[in-house]
C-alpha cells in the first residue's frame, strides 16, 4: 500500500506549492501526490490554510503529481520573471557603482566661494572682473579627481582632431579687446 | 629630454609644448613659439582646445563619450589599437571610438555630460572628462597657465538647473592638471572670436549637444546670459524615438553631412524636423527672455547675431534660422543687422575664450 495525500483548493484564486510544483486553480480544483512530498514541503505547510488535504490509501497503482519519479531538486521550480530578473541586474549594478565610491578618496576640499564667470561689465577695473561668488551651501569636492595614469592600464590613442587655422585677424581682435577695456 | 623635465609635468625654467607620443610610450618634447594661455570648450559632445602658436591658432577635438565594456573584450581592444583605459575593474573605450563601438554593438554611448554640465548620474564622469581634457590640452607651458573654459548659463526652461557644482568640478580638474582655470560664458565667447567689427556687439547663440547658449553683448559688455536645456541630443533622442532608431545612429546620421531643408528618407526627415522645431523654441525663447527680464534693452545700433555650435552644423541650419526668424521680428526686441553663422561652429567658443585668456598679457 501507498500513502498518499489529495490537496483540494478552497478559494477562488490559485494555490502555489512551489517546492513541489503544484498549482492549484480555482475552488474545487484537486490533485493527489506522495505522502513524502507532502511531509517534506515546507510551502504546504504554508498553504495549508488554503488547502484542504486529504489522507488517501490504495493498494492499486495510480498516477499521481507530480509523475515522476522523486527528484533531488534544490533550486527554485519557479522561474522568475523578466521584471525579477531585471531588479536584480540593477541592484548587482548600484551594488558595483557604490564598492567603487566607497574605494575612491574621500572629499577633502569644502567649497565656498568660487569665482565667479568672467564677464566684462563697464565700470570694472582689469582686477575687479575676478569677483568671488559666494554659494549658498557649501559643496564637498572630491580631493582627487584625475586619475594616476601609472597606476591604472590605459591605451589612450584618442582621435584628437588637431586643426590649424591662420588667424592673423586673431592679434587685431585681441588688441581691440584690451583697448575697449581700457576704455571702461 | 631637458633637465627638470618630467612626465606630464611642465618644465618650470623654460617654455615647451610637452607632446606625448602614446604608442612608444616615450615623451617627445619639442620647444615651439606657444603663447601662454589657452581656451577650452567643455561641451556635451566635444571638449575642444584653442591655443596660439605664432599667427596661427591650432584646436584639438576628442568627442566627450565613453563606453564600458566586460574585461572579455579587452583583447580585441588591444588588437584593434582601440583607445581604452581599465579602472576599478572597468573597461572604458573613450572618445569617438566609443561612438563607433556603440554603433556596432547597437547600444548608447555613455557621456560625461549631460544638458551641458556634469552627468551626476555617471559614476566615472568626472575621471572621464580628467582624461579627455589632458588629451586635448596638453601639459601647460608654464606652471599655472591660464586657463578659460566654457561655462552655460543656467536654464531658464528647467527648474532647479544650477551650474556651480559643474563648474567647481572642472576648475579642480584644470588645476590638478596644473593649469590656473578661469570660466567664462559660452555664448560671449562667440561673441569674442567673431564679432570684431561689430565692436564685440550681438547675440551669440551657442547650439549645443546638451543645450542652447545665448548672450547678448553690446561694446564686450554682456546685458544677458541664460541657456535653454535643447540641443543636438534632444534632436537625436526625439527623432530617433520617432523612427525607432537609436540616438547614437541618429547622431551619426545627423554628422553624416545631412541637408535639412532637402532631406532624404525617414530618418532625415525626422532630424529636419527637429532642427526646426529647435530653431522655433529658441528664438521664441530669447523673446520670451527678453520680455521677462522686464527692463528695456536700449542698443543704439542694429547688431548682428551669430549663430554657433556643432547642432548648427547640419545643412541649411542658417537659411531655416533665418526663414523661421522672418516670422518672430516683428516681436524681437533688438535690432538685427544681419544673421550669420561663426566662421567656425565647432571652434568658435574655444578660440573667443582664447582670446579672453590672454587679455592680460
Amino acid at each position: 500500500m501507498s500513502g498518499f495525500k489529495k490537496l483540494t483548493n478552497l478559494i477562488s484564486g490559485d494555490v502555489v506549492v512551489e517546492d513541489i510544483g503544484v498549482r492549484l486553480r480555482g475552488v474545487g480544483d484537486s490533485c493527489i501526490i506522495s505522502s513524502e512530498s507532502a511531509d517534506s514541503s515546507k510551502d504546504l505547510i504554508m498553504n495549508s490554510r488554503f488547502l484542504k488535504i486529504k489522507n488517501i490509501r490504495t493498494d492499486t497503482k495510480i498516477s499521481f503529481w507530480p509523475f515522476v519519479n522523486d527528484s533531488n531538486i534544490t533550486h527554485d521550480v519557479v522561474k522568475n520573471d523578466h521584471g525579477i530578473i531585471t531588479i536584480k541586474e540593477e541592484i548587482q549594478k548600484i551594488s558595483e557603482s557604490l564598492q567603487i565610491l566607497l574605494e575612491r578618496p574621500s572629499p577633502e576640499v569644502v567649497v565656498d566661494k568660487i569665482k565667479k564667470p568672467i564677464s566684462l561689465q563697464a565700470g570694472h577695473s582689469s582686477q575687479s572682473h575676478f569677483l568671488e561668488s559666494i554659494v549658498e551651501k557649501p559643496m564637498f569636492i572630491p580631493s582627487k579627481i584625475t586619475i594616476d595614469e601609472e597606476n591604472i592600464e590605459m591605451n589612450m590613442k584618442v582621435d584628437v582632431s588637431k586643426e590649424v587655422v591662420d588667424k592673423t585677424n586673431f592679434e587685431d581682435g585681441l588688441t581691440a579687446l584690451r583697448n575697449l577695456r581700457k576704455k571702461k | 629630454m631637458p633637465i627638470g623635465a618630467r612626465r606630464n609635468k611642465p618644465c618650470p625654467t623654460k617654455v615647451l609644448f610637452e607632446v606625448i607620443d602614446s604608442n612608444a610610450g616615450d615623451i617627445v618634447t619639442k620647444e615651439v613659439n606657444a603663447d601662454p594661455g589657452v581656451g577650452l570648450d567643455c561641451g556635451t559632445m566635444n571638449f575642444v582646445a584653442a591655443r596660439r602658436i605664432g599667427q596661427k591658432i591650432e584646436t584639438k577635438r576628442v568627442r566627450d563619450a565613453f563606453l564600458d565594456l566586460e574585461q572579455s573584450h579587452k583583447r580585441m581592444l588591444k588588437l584593434s589599437d582601440t583607445s581604452f583605459i581599465e579602472i576599478s575593474g572597468k573597461l572604458l573605450v573613450i572618445g569617438d571610438d566609443a561612438l563607433e563601438c556603440a554603433n556596432l554593438l547597437n547600444r548608447e554611448a555613455r557621456r560625461p555630460m549631460s544638458c551641458g554640465i556634469l552627468n551626476s548620474s555617471e559614476i566615472f564622469a568626472q575621471q572621464v572628462i580628467g582624461l579627455m581634457m589632458k588629451q586635448v590640452l596638453g601639459s601647460p607651458t608654464k606652471i599655472g597657465e591660464k586657463c578659460c573654459y566654457s561655462v552655460p548659463s543656467p536654464a531658464i526652461d528647467v527648474s532647479f538647473s544650477d551650474v556651480t557644482y559643474h563648474r567647481a568640478i572642472l576648475s579642480k580638474i584644470l588645476q590638478e592638471l596644473g593649469y590656473d582655470p578661469e570660466p567664462a560664458n559660452e555664448a560671449q565667447a562667440i561673441i569674442f572670436s567673431d564679432c570684431q567689427k561689430e565692436n564685440f556687439s550681438g547675440i551669440g547663440i551657442s547650439y549645443g549637444s546638451g543645450m542652447t547658449n545665448v548672450c547678448l553683448s553690446y561694446n564686450a559688455m554682456s546685458a544677458l546670459e541664460f541657456s535653454l536645456a535643447k540641443g543636438g541630443d534632444w534632436i537625436d533622442t526625439g527623432s530617433g524615438s520617432a523612427v525607432n532608431v537609436t540616438r547614437a545612429k541618429m547622431c551619426a546620421l545627423k554628422e553624416s553631412g545631412i541637408d535639412i531643408s532637402a532631406p532624404e528618407g525617414r530618418d532625415q526627415e525626422a532630424i529636419a524636423l527637429f532642427v526646426e522645431s529647435l530653431i522655433n523654441y529658441s528664438i521664441r525663447g530669447i523673446i520670451e527672455r527678453f520680455h521677462s527680464v522686464k527692463k528695456e534693452i536700449l542698443i543704439p545700433k542694429p547688431i548682428p547675431i551669430i549663430i554657433s555650435g556643432g547642432t548648427s552644423l547640419a545643412g541649411g541650419f542658417l537659411d531655416k534660422f533665418k526663414e523661421r526668424f522672418e516670422s518672430f521680428a516683428p516681436d524681437f526686441p533688438v535690432k538685427i543687422s544681419e544673421i550669420r553663422s561663426a566662421l567656425d561652429p565647432m571652434t568658435a567658443v574655444a578660440t573667443g575664450l582664447l582670446m579672453l585668456s590672454q587679455m592680460d598679457d
